[in-house]
């Protein structure tokens, strides 16, 4: 297995998608090879924190006008 | 989660498109406790603007409301509805200014002919996964995140936001923009 093939399945790694061939293959890989494992760990980490960083949670009153216009809509579609 | 527990859940989402269907109002608000708060996270991820998400969550449901009669149970109702926000919400970004958009191909990694990796070997195994900065996520550590976020183009920023934010699979993500899995996947890397 070669550093591109690594990197073309490193999602599924971390989702343990793959299968145990292709665990086993990839695991050996990473053993003997410093860079796809600086590679994948900032990969991991990365996401973890795009994650973090990405909530947006909706604001209340928001909530409270998307209920009123939802009702407000519903109530013109049954008439 | 276990079999049962899908199952469960496949049956409760069943029931509530058919009461959906059946313009049942306690069924929207239901679906609206439940899908709300996520439409408008994926929608302000997308759009980066409190005004145009909240113009996104309206647009949907209400696209929600007249489509549900069509919805045939290909997918699930949620990855249904994160396909119907993604449209809107790419579409309500489409013409608007753009941030300066990162070059790509300057950041992803390159290979020798033999597969292995190329370049700069500091670059190569640089590894700030455990940098003081990252573990503690200081301000500046999120805002920096951030605005590479924002940098990305449209399209990326979208998959990571349904794979990394909504913790949608590979699968789902393909299904939920309507491409390939293959197409998510080189979109992550």
């Amino acid at each position: 297995m070669t550093c591109k093939d690594v990197i073309d399945i490193l999602s599924e790694y971390l989702e343990e998608a793959l299968d145990a061939t292709a665990v086993a293959s990839l695991e050996q890989h990473l053993r003997d090879c410093p860079p796809c494992v600086a590679y994948l760990r900032t990969f991991r980490k990365s996401h973890q924190l795009a994650g973090q960083v990405s909530q947006a949670p909706m604001p209340p009153e928001m909530k409270q006008r998307l209920r009123s216009f939802l009702a407000a809509q519903l109530r013109d579609s049954v008439h | 989660m276990t079999l049962m527990d899908t199952i469960t859940v496949a049956e409760t989402e069943r029931a509530l498109v058919q009461q959906l269907q059946n313009h049942d109002a306690a069924a929207f608000e239901s679906l609206m406790e439940r899908y709300a708060g996520r439409v408008y996270r994926l929608a302000h991820g997308i759009t980066r603007d409190t005004m145009a998400a909240e113009e996104v969550v309206q647009d949907v449901f209400l696209k929600l409301f007249s489509a549900i009669e069509t919805f045939e149970g290909r997918s699930t109702l949620g990855t249904w509805i994160y396909r119907i926000t993604t449209n809107v919400a790419l579409n309500k970004r489409r013409g608007k200014r753009r941030e300066v958009e990162i070059a790509l191909e300057d950041v992803l990694p390159t290979f020798k002919p033999d597969g292995h990796r190329d370049g700069d070997r500091a670059f190569v195994l640089a590894d700030w996964s455990a940098s003081p900065e990252v573990q503690t996520l200081t301000d500046e550590t999120c805002r920096r995140v951030r605005q590479a976020i924002d940098r990305l183009p449209d399209t990326y920023r979208t998959v990571l936001l349904l794979r990394d934010v909504e913790e949608l699979s590979n699968e789902e993500t393909a299904s939920a923009l309507g491409e390939s899995v293959a197409s998510v996947k080189s979109r992550l890397a």
